[in-house]
């Protein structure tokens, strides 16, 4: 059976952007496995002859014209933002300086 | 008690002046204020006065060709963005989000004028079956205060069950109007997925998501639906199909119907009780002149892994939205559950592993699809049970991560194949209510709605009130 370990979900957390405690990810480690390991009850069903299926809507191609409408105006779009500077979005910094 | 009454009937005292909608809204706050802290249905309720004044409003500007709804009291899931309103989706990340625009579901109800009262309480995110993953306290079952009232639309179950509001707009994306419709005693529909528009619904999983009416009887969800229901050039997903008048073609008869039992959702896990239940309404239905026929499900003992796979790996996909940036609080304030459900959809679509889970499941939801499709070639419907068991005590599904999913067994399939489902009562045990759900084709609500409409005809299961209303 697959075993989530404490580093998979720690790797996992970076990607995900989760800071997670020791307590979590030891706990983490146990309840994923628990779930994943009954989800590999799917492991050997033959699907080669399937395609996917990732929407299940029946539309599709749906065109408008390109024309100019109503939106949200500035403030609002910005208003439940905490940082702001200068009518724009302030962001943390993601690239460092060596 | 005036909100015990029916859509129809309410709007009918209306028009001819014997209520107005400030008793009915005075009415809904008296709940509130006497049971709401015991339950905690909502998460947001409007400020009284300014309700009442909304309602004063209503009553004076009540026209003869105003909507049936006109001046109900209603509340919604706080899954929906309410213009200027607090929207949380149960989490602390949005304390303090007022959104700028509002869902196009909760528009077209405000537009028919209806008041709204409040926001309900949910599992965040939709990520749960028992409403006890919120940020603002677990909501308890009515009839039994020590049990969950099912989720993750259960603040708005409770809130129907207990005549706090006329009816309320869930969200499904695995069983979230169904499954706390069936544990509270009240009826709720999950729609075909592209019925209604999903523009200001909070995701949860956006292939599976699905908006739905929830009230007391099957005739209200029919005369909500026809309102809820169309094309929304603002989401894509949303179906060009007619919108019927469904609440006009109740009572049609369903002699000759066939109503097809899966036998797969008849087996190990379910509990005797409410197998018991559902095969007596069987009964009920023969004797309305439809025919039982036995159909079968190969794949359906895999449908949670595939539902979960599929689910989680979308939700984390859509939470990645939730930087803090633009709106709403740090990452760190996801709950436990709602990390957890990240890390395993980062799992399932990481490198290495999206072969092997979610494309995988992917292709299983195409099995999934022609099996429903070859069964409902049999029959016009099917019958299932929503939950595999009675209302679970509160703490004890939130700490079994596995007995948490498999909640979802029975109503997970359905929002992968994008049918709709109505789930209505079907009796009770041990003084819990048990419900069952009609699943029919997709677009199939009028038939559903029919069937359900009848063996409400036939029983009270969606009258009974829960103790905690002093009658």
């Amino acid at each position: 059976m697959t075993k989530i370990s404490k580093d998979t979900v720690r790797n996992l957390a970076k990607l995900a952007k989760l800071n997670l405690t020791d307590r979590q990810i030891d706990k983490y480690s146990q309840d994923l496995t628990a779930v994943v390991g009954y989800m590999e009850e799917i492991k050997n069903i033959d699907v080669s002859q399937v395609s996917e299926t990732s929407r299940v809507t029946e539309e599709e191609n749906i065109f408008r014209e390109d024309e100019v409408k109503p939106s949200l105006s500035q403030k609002e779009a910005l208003k439940n933002s905490k940082n702001t500077h200068n009518d724009y979005f302030l962001v943390p910094q993601i690239l460092k300086e060596d | 008690m005036l909100i015990n009454k029916s859509i129809k009937e309410l709007s009918s005292l209306l028009m001819k002046k014997e209520i107005n909608s400030v008793d009915l809204v005075k009415e809904s706050y008296n709940q509130i204020e006497k049971i709401d802290n015991k339950l905690h249905s909502f998460i947001t309720i409007r400020e009284k006065k300014e309700v009442l004044k909304e309602a004063e409003i209503k009553d004076k500007e009540r026209k003869n060709s105003s909507s049936i709804i006109y001046g109900l009291p209603f509340s919604i899931k706080d899954a929906y963005c309410t213009e200027n309103i607090r929207t949380t989706a149960g989490n602390k990340i949005l304390d303090d989000f007022f959104p700028p625009y509002s869902a196009a579901v909760f528009n077209k109800i405000i537009d028919s004028g209806s008041i709204l009262i409040g926001k309900n309480n949910m599992d965040a995110w939709g990520h749960g079956g028992s409403t006890e993953n919120t940020d603002y306290q677990p909501a308890h079952n009515p009839w039994d205060k020590t049990r969950i009232p099912g989720g993750s639309s259960g603040g708005s179950a409770i809130a129907i069950s207990t005549r706090m509001v006329s009816f309320a707009i869930g969200e499904d994306t695995g069983g979230s109007i169904r499954n706390p419709s069936s544990m509270c005693n009240t009826s709720g529909l999950k729609v075909t997925y592209g019925r209604v528009s999903r523009l200001g619904n909070i995701a949860y999983a956006s292939s599976l998501d699905s908006v739905g009416p929830m009230a007391k009887s099957v005739e209200d969800l029919s005369y909500l639906l026809e309102i809820m229901s169309g094309e929304d050039h603002l989401d894509s997903t949303s179906s060009r199909t007619e919108v019927i008048k469904y609440s006009q073609l109740l009572g049609q008869l369903i002699k000759g119907k066939i109503i097809g039992l899966p036998k797969e959702f008849f087996g190990k896990g379910l509990d005797p009780k409410i197998k018991k239940t559902i095969l007596e309404a069987t009964i009920i239905f023969e004797r309305l002149g439809a025919k039982i026929k036995e159909v079968n499900f190969p794949h359906f003992v895999y449908g949670v892994s595939i539902y979960y796979l599929i689910a989680l790996s979308e939700t984390s996909s859509n939470l990645s939205r939730y930087d803090g940036v633009r709106y709403g609080g740090q990452r760190e304030l996801f709950s436990e559950e709602t990390k957890k459900r990240i890390i395993l959809g980062t799992y399932a679509l990481s490198a290495g592993y999206a072969d092997k889970l979610y494309k995988k499941a992917q292709k299983l939801r195409t099995i999934l699809i022609e099996e429903y499709e070859n069964a409902l070639k049999e029959c016009d419907v099917l019958l299932a049970p929503v939950t595999p068991s009675l209302p679970a005590k509160i703490g004890e599904l939130i700490n079994d991560p596995l007995k948490n999913i498999l909640e979802d067994l029975y109503t997970g399939t359905i929002n992968l194949v994008g049918a709709p489902s109505l789930a209505i009562p079907a009796g009770f045990a041990k003084g819990l209510p048990i419900g069952m759900q009609i699943i029919g084709k997709k677009f199939a609500e009028k038939e559903l709605l029919q069937i359900g409409y009848l063996y409400q005809r036939e029983t009270d299961w969606h009258k009974r009130l829960p103790p905690v209303i002093e009658t």
